[in-house]
């Protein structure tokens, strides 16, 4: 038996009219508040054209970083070579795309993976309260106080030196926060009222987690993956200054090599460094930008 | 408003970039400009400089600290750069001719049996004579030290050494230990004056060893109360050389100054050393060019760019790719099967090696003066007093030998030689060949010269090799056990004589399994060697050494690349100043500036 | 922590003592859990170590005798565990043991050395400078920033932090040293005793920490312009410098504090950087050669140093907490 046949509907049959303001459902809110920002827009379109450029750049030209080219090693910047060539005689130009490649990957797995178990453990830890926080926060607080080089060294010798040993130590020893952010936000929501009266229905924690806890705090943790990316990006290129990098390709281990060769070669070490930089610029303005426009306080 | 605020500060960060790009642009466009500049406030510096010449105080950098100032404990060349200064030996090197130490004459006339006399003013810095005695306690409680390990081995050229290993192997300590040695070393000090040496076979290049600091005195009281702390702390140790330390703060400076009581200090120049441990190149070469620093060690940039103020000098070090043709687990079965087939086959070594341009990678790559050359032996490889060095270049002179070996990559030969291997192999096409890894010690150049080897391979043969970087004590330790496809290993003589190049070979301390993969080239490698460690006749000797190293580059389980000599920036006050051949050490002792 | 009298009701006795009661029982729990998490560290670390294999007995010219011997010298020979029960005996007497690459000298004098005062003492000289710096210019610039919304200061700021968050460290490194140092010659490029000396490296460390507070403290400021309570002040009519100093800036700062412990760590980690390109001798550089050397005894050292640090400042940052907000010291 439904509502309708119950209870009659008394007033003016047709109140759409009456509405002051059309219904926006939250995301489309946010999508448009995101996007009202000029900043946000030049962000985007310079973001997704350094990642199509590192991902198509480097594809069309591959002769050009392949090889040794010994009439090119450490060529000056010309027609054939915009940025010069470096000591195999690359492009530089171009070998700072493929670089790109390594970088984003770095960023974007770890970022992912980090909030992955950060969510898990932090929701559950929250959630389930009293000794289970208790372990999980001592186990986040021990974590947090072992120094990734350490954590970065052991890896390396069970796996070998490479890009995923940088990326399972990241994520290692940087869960942590996204974790301890959760469970914040979980300990906060655990009380409200619609938590409560699922639990009294007898809802399981899983489900409470998932349908009610997780959606409410979403936005905050989608700035603070959005802001891991950066971070990651970070810890990889201070790695490879430390020399604990990798011999792959990236923006980390060129601006390395940049830097040995920085008064003779200095394009080697720049360009690497400006798409560097701007990838963590623009994906910090739009973490900011992602956090203003996910404030409810904000919305208009 | 806030929009526009943003999108403004992004256009300024980005201009900003720009601007800090260009300003570090500017750096290195005016740095050059800027010699001249930095000439002149060298000019500056070296006026108040020449204060500092007055006190003529010779200021070097280090990349790292010194870890003992006792030689007995450790050869790297950071302790012996300190090491040189503060023990005496028997004979000093200077400038590749070998002077009278704290001995002041030799008698050998087979170069077997030398008696050295020790001279009577030789005194420690206290002041306390040092006597035979003490050369016969030092190299016999060396075999007691345990801290001692990396050095003793140094000894297996004096009689006896190998009972004591043999004693040594089976757990002998303490007295038990002392016996063995008092019966079987043949080191003597028959008078406070005379100290009488029996090496195990004609040796006339042991010379170098008598002149290296690892064999020089320690004093017995001091090291009883000391132990293995022995050299770690200025008041911990006996200094016997021309200098003694009177400062060292760990990790930022050794101080030197001359020791009144050395028996040649009238002719010791300096008034002092001092060596600062800078480890960034950055800062070490900005204190040189700011005239703080005499000598610095570069990299292969600095060189290109101050050309004016790099020295060179000899070097004794070898590079080579090791390649492992029976590689083995810890528990003796044979792992990698495939790969070290691979490697055993020479035609596909040699298809390798050909891809190697090693003028461009020794010449345009990496700008360090090298030798890169197929030659395992230098020429000069001998300079003794009374013209023996000259034996190997005399032969070396008189015969053509014709190395297989590119010093420039040929393409078409690589496939040659690849097809060869894999028909021998059964691979119908190169797509088959299995990755293969290569190990190199990061910092410094293995990265590059591992690079390049890799590019080079897969743009000639199209195999994929990878370049594995690892810490410079993990690569040794996966050098003794065996656990490498390739690996970049480099290799420095400690006496001065081409022999010690082949010993790795002799022994197999590389665990490359060539004995075990090529038995028949092995024996007859082996058989010239023993032929080698045996013979009185040096010009056959002189023959014999370019025989072998002529075999080794055919048949041997690794591929050349070069033979690095060693640089620096140097002050052009400073005179007399070099880097010894054998162990790369610094030599300061006659130097001078002004 | 007392009210001040005649402008708030009297507070009960009783009240005070439960909550000092409460606030001691917090402390107190915070603080054991602290030095269990602190034993836990060194517990992992150590075993972490010792599944790595050492590179410092591996030189090829050693013989497996030479090399036994050298490893029972540092008695690496025993069993793993017996090891372990060595290695806690002597840290409750403060011994961290000997360095194996620099033998016959103490952890203990490599992180402290008195003769010299390198070390610890440097570091932390470097790490206070750059927090002071930072926390003074950060909050400064932040307020700044925040109370002057839309104006040239504010896009000042919003520049110089979004360079902060975007240029790694090292990159400012060697760009203030090759401007400042070799360029324009006005400061010293290595170094850190002078004054002069302990402005590019304080610099360097600091921008990054500057960025961050800066960023934080204006977007708290922002945040406040609208909150009840200063709009309450602004009606009672109080003048514009109080609300700013007396409530504004104030209560922005509590988002600051809560960030002060991790960003001391990343301080912390930063100077590796920063003591390399100026050639400082503090803990950093000992940190990365301990590592690459497998020196155990010193990366152990370290690591339980820099363990015990940033669970202090932990330890110190949640106790603020307590303070700050009593929810957090009730929640069971």
């Amino acid at each position: 038996m439904d509502d309708k046949t119950l209870f009659a509907h008394v007033g003016p049959l047709d109140n759409k009219d009456q509405t002051e303001y059309e219904y926006v459902s939250f995301w489309k809110d946010v999508f448009r508040r995101f996007f009202s920002s000029k900043t946000t827009i030049v962000c985007c379109i310079l973001l997704l054209a350094i990642f199509l450029g590192c991902m198509i750049i480097p594809a069309i030209y591959a002769d050009a970083i392949s090889g040794v080219n010994p009439l090119a090693i450490n060529a000056k910047p010309s027609a054939e070579h915009w940025l010069g060539a470096d000591r195999y005689g690359h492009d530089v130009f171009i070998k700072a795309w493929s670089g790109g490649r390594m970088s984003f990957l770095v960023g974007l797995v770890a970022a992912f993976c980090q909030a992955i178990i950060g969510v898990l453990i932090g929701s559950i830890s929250g959630y389930c309260g009293g000794k289970v926080d208790m372990v999980v926060m001592r186990i986040v607080d021990i974590f947090i106080s072992i120094p990734y080089m350490i954590v970065v060294l052991a890896i390396q010798m069970v796996a070998g030196r490479g890009i995923s040993t940088i990326i399972i130590a990241l994520v290692i020893t940087g869960w942590q926060n996204t974790a301890r952010l959760t469970r914040g936000q979980v300990l906060q929501l655990k009380n409200e009222d619609y938590v409560m009266a699922a639990q009294s229905l007898n809802v399981k924690g899983v489900t409470i987690i998932l349908k009610h806890l997780l959606p409410n705090i979403l936005s905050v943790i989608l700035v603070s993956v959005t802001l891991a990316i950066p971070s990651a990006m970070f810890s990889e290129a201070f790695l490879s200054f430390l020399g604990m990098g990798t011999s792959d390709v990236s923006w980390g281990s060129l601006i390395r090599t940049g830097m040995d060769v920085r008064d003779l070669y200095p394009l080697q070490l720049i360009w690497p460094s400006i798409l560097l930089a701007a990838t963590m610029l623009c994906i910090q303005l739009l973490g900011d930008s992602m956090r203003d426009s996910l404030d409810p306080k904000l919305r208009r | 408003m806030k929009t526009s605020t943003r999108l403004l500060a992004l256009l300024l960060a980005v201009v900003m970039l720009f601007a800090l790009a260009a300003c570090s642009g500017d750096t290195n466009t005016s740095s050059n400009g800027d010699t001249s500049n930095s000439d002149t406030s060298n000019g500056d510096t070296s006026s108040t400089g020449n204060a500092s010449t007055g006190d003529n105080i010779l200021r070097i950098g280090l990349a790292q600290d010194i870890e003992t100032m006792d030689s007995q404990q450790n050869t790297a060349e950071y302790t012996q750069s300190v090491a040189e200064g503060v023990t005496a030996t028997l004979l000093r090197e200077h400038n590749g001719e070998y002077l009278f130490d704290l001995a002041e004459s030799y008698d050998t006339d087979d170069y077997i049996h030398w008696t050295f006399h020790i001279r009577e003013d030789a005194a420690w810095s206290d002041g306390t004579p040092i006597t035979a005695h003490d050369f016969e306690y030092s190299w016999k409680q060396i075999f007691h030290r345990d801290e001692a390990g990396k050095v003793y081995i140094l000894f297996d050229g004096i009689q006896g050494y190998d009972a004591i290993a043999e004693a040594m192997a089976e757990g002998k300590t303490g007295d038990e230990l002392s016996a063995v040695i008092d019966e079987n070393f043949a080191v003597k000090a028959t008078d406070d004056h005379t100290l009488e040496v029996t090496l195990v076979s004609a040796r006339p290049w042991y010379l170098s060893c008598f002149a290296s600091p690892y064999m020089g005195p320690i004093k017995q009281d001091i090291y009883e109360a000391n132990g293995s702390a022995y050299g770690s702390s200025v008041d911990k140790f006996a200094y016997s050389g021309p200098f003694y330390v009177s400062e060292w703060a760990y990790n930022e400076k050794v101080v030197l100054e001359p020791n009144p009581y050395y028996w040649d200090a009238e002719n010791i120049k300096l008034d002092g050393v001092e060596i600062y441990i800078v480890k960034d190149v950055e800062p070490r070469v900005n204190m040189f060019k700011e005239g703080t620093l005499h000598f610095v060690r570069a990299t292969s940039e600095y060189y290109t760019t101050m050309p004016d103020d790099v020295v060179t000098f000899e070097g004794s070090s070898w590079s080579y790719l090791l390649t492992n043709q029976h590689r083995v687990n810890t528990d003796g079965q044979m792992v990698n099967e495939e790969i070290s087939a691979l490697m055993a086959n020479r035609d596909f070594v040699m298809a390798l090696s050909c891809c190697i341009d090693r003028s461009v990678l020794f010449g345009s790559v990496l700008t360090d003066p090298t030798k890169f050359g197929t030659n395992l032996i230098v020429s000069g490889n001998l300079p003794l007093n009374d013209g023996l060095g000259t034996l190997v270049e005399d032969a070396r002179a008189k015969r053509d030998f014709d190395n297989p070996i590119p010093l420039t990559a040929d393409g078409e030969l690589a496939m040659e030689y690849l097809q060869k291997a894999m028909d021998t192999l059964g691979y119908t096409d190169a797509s088959q060949i299995p990755e293969i890894s290569l190990v190199y010690s990061q910092g410094g150049e293995g990265q590059s010269i591992c690079e390049f080897i890799s590019l080079s391979v897969e743009q000639f043969l199209g195999l994929k090799i990878t370049p594995e970087p690892v810490e410079f004590g993990v690569r040794d330790s996966r050098v003794i056990s065996g656990d490498y496809d390739l690996l970049l290993m480099g290799w420095g003589i400690d006496g001065v004589d081409g022999s010690d190049l082949f010993q790795p070979w002799y022994s197999d301390l590389f665990c490359t399994g060539w004995p075990t993969a090529h038995p028949d080239e092995y024996a007859t490698f082996a058989e010239m060697m023993d032929d080698l460690n045996t013979t009185t006749d040096f010009v056959y000797r002189g023959e014999l050494l370019l025989d072998i190293e002529e075999y080794l580059v055919q048949y041997g389980p690794f591929i050349t690349l070069n033979f690095t000599g060693d640089c620096g920036l140097q002050s052009d006050l400073l005179h007399d100043f070099y880097i010894r051949e054998a162990g790369a050490t610094y030599n300061y002792t006659y130097a001078s500036l002004g | 922590m007392s009210a001040l009298p005649g402008r708030n009701p009297p507070v009960p006795a009783h009240a005070f003592r439960g909550y000092t009661q409460d606030m001691a029982k917090y402390i107190l729990r915070r603080i054991l859990i602290s030095i269990f998490t602190i034993f836990v560290l060194i517990t992992v670390t150590f075993f972490l170590m010792k599944m790595i294999p050492d590179g410092l007995f591996s030189d090829p010219k050693m013989s497996e005798e030479a090399r036994q011997r050298m490893r029972a010298l540092y008695g690496l020979d025993k069993p793993v565990i017996e090891q372990y029960f060595i290695y806690i005996r002597n840290l409750l007497h403060l011994d961290l043991g000997d360095s194996i690459a620099y033998p016959g000298r103490s952890v203990m004098t490599m992180i402290y050395d008195p003769a010299t005062g390198n070390g610890l003492p440097t570091s932390m000289r470097l790490g206070l400078c750059s927090l002071v710096f930072s926390v003074l210019f950060g909050v400064g610039m932040g307020t700044v920033a925040g109370l002057n919304r839309g104006k040239i200061w504010d896009k000042v700021v919003i520049l110089i932090a979004l360079v902060g968050v975007s240029v790694p460290s090292f990159l400012v490194a060697v760009t203030l040293v090759s401007v400042f140092g070799n360029i324009l010659g006005w400061l010293p490029t290595t170094g850190f005793s002078t004054p002069r000396e302990m402005i590019l490296p304080t610099i360097c460390l600091s921008l990054g920490t500057i960025a961050t507070l800066a960023r934080l403290m204006r977007t708290s400021i922002v945040e406040l312009e609208n909150a009840d309570y200063i709009k309450t002040a602004r009606s009672k009519g109080l003048k514009r410098r109080t609300i700013v100093f007396k409530h504004q800036i104030r209560n922005a700062l509590l988002p600051v504090v809560t960030v002060l412990g991790p960003l001391s760590a990343s301080l912390l980690t930063g100077t590796f950087v920063v003591e390399a390109v100026f050639n400082i001798k503090g803990l950093g550089g000992y940190f990365v050669e301990s590592i690459t050397n497998r020196d155990y005894g010193l990366v152990m050292g370290l690591t339980v140093l820099f363990g015990t640090f940033l669970v202090v400042a932990n330890l110190l940052v949640d106790i603020i907490y307590g303070f700050v907000d009593p929810r957090i010291r009730l929640a069971k």
